[in-house]
């Protein structure tokens, strides 16, 4: 069962998902449900022997159209919805190792174009009012199953931290006729400390602001609202500054980097505010190789972000690793 | 911190290809298979037109 129940206090919608208990939960390489069904072997998600990507709905949806009636009634104080939306599953790889950013930049272009071509194909479905593309890596994350993929979450509402930043960049917007996001990118160029790679379209750094060690921002240096406005050699560069951060995550310490990555962009093509600039945020957990960042009472409780670390000199160890040929 | 620099494009939005043209031009790199699961979802091969895929930046 899955539905949407108002949280009256923070103004924001929590989505119950019981069913999700049961999914499957870190199977063997050789029973990867995620992986192409082999002659004769068990089937897997993908019933076809090999594929370039695929994408597909998430067996164990949070959201789904038509979705079920909730389980319990609401009421005034407590407004209760169905869960209606989309979870979709993106397949990198038919590779069960592997990783983000160990696909060619060829891939990793013909990539920027199926999340594309989903960000308008969902965007475009009735009542979808934001198009979430986003992965987790590793298990320090949650992640359950360890083949190469992410995942897209269509939305019936616009999630709150989105419309929260989309609310500053407006006010920001109203006060300078300038977009934030621009201002931000022109500021960390002009600074450059906290600069991690930068190519000709894309730049990488890790924010003023960050609230993780690792905090990295990866974001178009010209002003473009969704995936849907780049020029084919801006997609190019997105690939190579993409595929490079994540070569200096991994290199850092020498271990697969567990992250979370998000897309920031136009909610919907339909719904572009001047404010909207796409990006991406990285939230990597660990603040050293045996540490995790947790999310404890300050930062749960009380919503403010305690940092054990200066951006500046995490961005100068990033960019000092020494990316393999 | 130093003083922000002007954006590349002044900060100032520019107008955006429409959402046509912009699934337009992906109709012409990508090729799209739809197939129905037994259990009734929906699952999508994706693929590309040769010259595009040709034309991709193959190193890395």
């Amino acid at each position: 069962m899955s539905e949407r129940r108002w949280h009256p206090m923070l103004g924001e919608w929590v989505i119950t998902a019981t069913h999700r208990q049961d999914r499957t939960f870190l199977p063997p390489a050789d029973y990867c449900p995620l992986c192409p069904t082999s002659p004769g072997g068990f089937p897997t998600e993908v019933p076809e022997a090999d594929y370039r990507f695929v994408v597909f709905d998430n067996k164990f949806p949070s959201m789904r159209s038509p979705a079920p009636v909730p389980e319990v009634e609401g009421n005034v104080l407590h407004p209760i919805a169905p869960a209606d939306g989309h979870c979709e599953v993106v397949l990198y790889t038919p590779r069960h190792e592997g990783s983000l950013g160990a696909l060619p930049i060829g891939d990793l272009v013909r990539l920027i174009r199926v999340w594309t071509d989903r960000y308008l194909e969902l965007g475009a479905r009735p009542g979808i009012a934001c198009v979430f593309i986003f992965e987790n890596r590793g298990e320090a994350i949650g992640v359950t199953i360890h083949h190469p993929h992410g995942q897209i979450y269509a939305f019936p509402f616009v999630p709150p931290k989105i419309e929260r930043e989309r609310d500053q960049a407006a006010a920001h917007f109203a006060r300078t006729g300038r977009c934030l996001m621009c201002d931000i990118v022109a500021d960390e160029r002009t600074d450059g400390r906290r600069l991690v790679v930068e190519g000709e379209h894309f730049v990488a750094f890790i924010p003023f602001f960050a609230r993780y060690p690792y905090e990295t921002y990866l974001v178009s240096k010209q002003h473009r609202a969704s995936l849907a406005d780049l020029t084919e050699s801006e997609v190019t560069d997105l690939a190579r500054v993409l595929k490079d951060l994540l070569g200096r995550f991994d290199g850092l310490w020498q271990i697969p980097f567990p992250y979370m990555m998000v897309m920031h962009q136009a909610p919907v093509r339909t719904d572009e505010a001047p404010g909207d600039h796409l990006h991406f945020e990285f939230y990597p957990p660990m603040r050293t190789p045996q540490k995790l960042k947790f999310l404890a009472g300050c930062e749960s409780g009380a919503g403010t972000y305690i940092n054990d670390t200066l951006p500046e000199v995490k961005a100068a160890e990033l960019r000092s690793v020494r990316l393999e040929p | 911190m130093s003083e922000p620099l002007a954006a590349d494009n002044g900060g100032v939005p520019a107008p955006a290809p429409s959402g046509m043209d912009a699934a337009a031009a992906l109709s012409d790199l990508l090729v799209r298979r739809t197939v129905r699961l037994e259990d009734g979802r929906s699952l999508t091969y994706y693929d590309f037109v040769a010259a595009t895929d040709a034309a991709a930046p193959s190193e890395g």
